[in-house]
């Protein structure tokens, strides 16, 4: 795995759900919620559907190396567009920063939290338990 | 040409003449009682059989018609599970736990460690099988929720898993005739201002009432509904039992707001789920 600009802040979120899962339809113990990673790269995929939004950002190697392709997963189309979200937010080919919580094993891979667009807007991701 | 011209003039001739006939003919087939050819097609109903002691169906005019007490409050709306309001619970699971038999023990410190090493454990759910209740009622999506005098409707719009509660009196429907399933098989009836729904014959096919805890075929769900804050929020306390899994009585209150800000929409499971999503691929799972 070889990224650029990949930075893992420690960050103390609050587990507000107590025992149980944010993604909640299913498990969601892969993802390290008490960390963050930052990537930036080019969107490969944006699969805005449900039950679950998908952005593939091709992360290019560091100095010069391979690009690695890093996935997040993201909340449903609802809990997305509630936050500011649509289809047409971004495409192929964009250059974005993805900020969000990176699978426990290693993987190029997390549960996204936030996306910046290259004007600087930021779009969180709504996790689904919103409420 | 002056044939042509002939006959063109012959029928205008005609219709100079006869055209006012014509029309009245015309206008006495439309009063006419005698229907077109398409009116007069019957079409033979197929008879409908029905397995002897069945109930009608709950959208059968005849059921929905017949005279019943006024309920004491419906259901009809989208109810959301809110994980900020149930963190006393267990939130998506029914904390605490019942003393659980030992193979369902075994199971569930097996799903803790697989949480603990950052895994999911038969993460069935993940892989499109359906939740099931429990569980249907607790994802993170609206509850749609129809309430007619006869049932009570509702989808979780995930996965769009229904469930029935029949509440027109008819007793649990035959297991001989009707197949385990995992909504399981719901009856209702009204106790004042409570809704208390009985069900059972749940299959036990990949089915858990909670991560590493099965749901098993004697499993039985008795809830008693109550909605409170001006209907605004719908109390559900469950009390299950299952021999197989666990001893007495796994009671456990969850509860739902109502969501009027939007609609459902479709959340299929498709096939090729677990290739796009981390949290179901098969590296993500423990088996």
């Amino acid at each position: 795995m070889s990224a650029t600009k990949i930075s893992i802040r420690l960050l103390q979120i609050a587990l507000l759900l107590g025992c149980g899962s944010a993604l909640a339809h299913h498990s969601s113990a892969m993802f390290d919620a008490k960390n963050e990673i930052t990537v930036k790269g080019t969107i490969k995929e944006f699969d805005f559907e449900n039950p679950h939004v998908r952005i593939v950002l091709m992360v290019p190697g560091e100095q010069g190396g391979p690009a690695t392709e890093w996935n997040f997963e993201a909340a449903s189309v609802r809990g997305m567009a509630l936050a500011g979200w649509r289809r047409s937010s971004v495409k192929s080919g964009d250059e974005v920063t993805a900020v969000g919580a990176p699978l426990k094993d290693g993987r190029p891979g997390a549960m996204l939290h936030r996306v910046i667009l290259a004007d600087g807007t930021i779009l969180k991701s709504n996790l689904g338990a919103n409420y | 040409m002056k044939l042509q011209s002939e006959s063109v003039r012959s029928s205008t001739e005609l219709c100079e003449k006869h055209g006012k006939w014509a029309l009245l003919l015309l206008l006495a087939a439309a009063m006419s009682p005698v229907a077109s050819a398409q009116d007069q097609q019957k079409f033979e109903i197929p008879k409908q059989d029905v397995n002897p002691g069945q109930p009608p169906s709950a959208l059968s005019r005849e059921n929905l018609a017949k005279k019943r007490p006024a309920p004491p409050f419906n259901l009809t709306g989208n109810w959301m599970f809110s994980p900020a309001m149930n963190r006393g619970n267990g939130v998506f699971q029914y904390l605490p736990l019942p003393k659980l038999k030992p193979a369902a023990q075994a199971s569930y410190d097996a799903s803790r460690a697989a949480v603990a090493a950052g895994k999911a454990y038969k993460n069935d759910e993940g892989e499109c099988f359906p939740a099931g209740m429990p569980e249907s009622m607790t994802r993170v999506w609206p509850n749609q929720t129809f309430q007619l005098p006869t049932m009570i409707f509702m989808m979780q719009m995930l996965k769009h898993e229904p469930r029935w509660i029949y509440l027109d009196g008819r007793p649990h429907a035959d297991p001989e005739i009707k197949p385990p399933s995992y909504a399981g098989d719901s009856i209702g009836h009204f106790e004042g201002d409570t809704l208390v729904v009985d069900t059972i014959n749940f299959t036990p096919k990949r089915h858990w009432v909670q991560p590493g805890i099965p749901a098993g075929p004697q499993l039985k769900i008795v809830e008693r509904i109550k909605l409170k804050d001006n209907g605004n929020i719908l109390e559900d306390t469950f009390i299950m039992t299952d021999p197989d899994n666990w001893e007495g009585e796994w009671i456990n209150t969850k509860v739902w707001f109502r969501y009027e800000s939007a609609d459902i929409e479709e959340a299929y499971c498709l096939p090729d789920l677990n290739d796009k999503l981390l949290s179901t691929r098969p590296e993500s799972n423990v088996r």
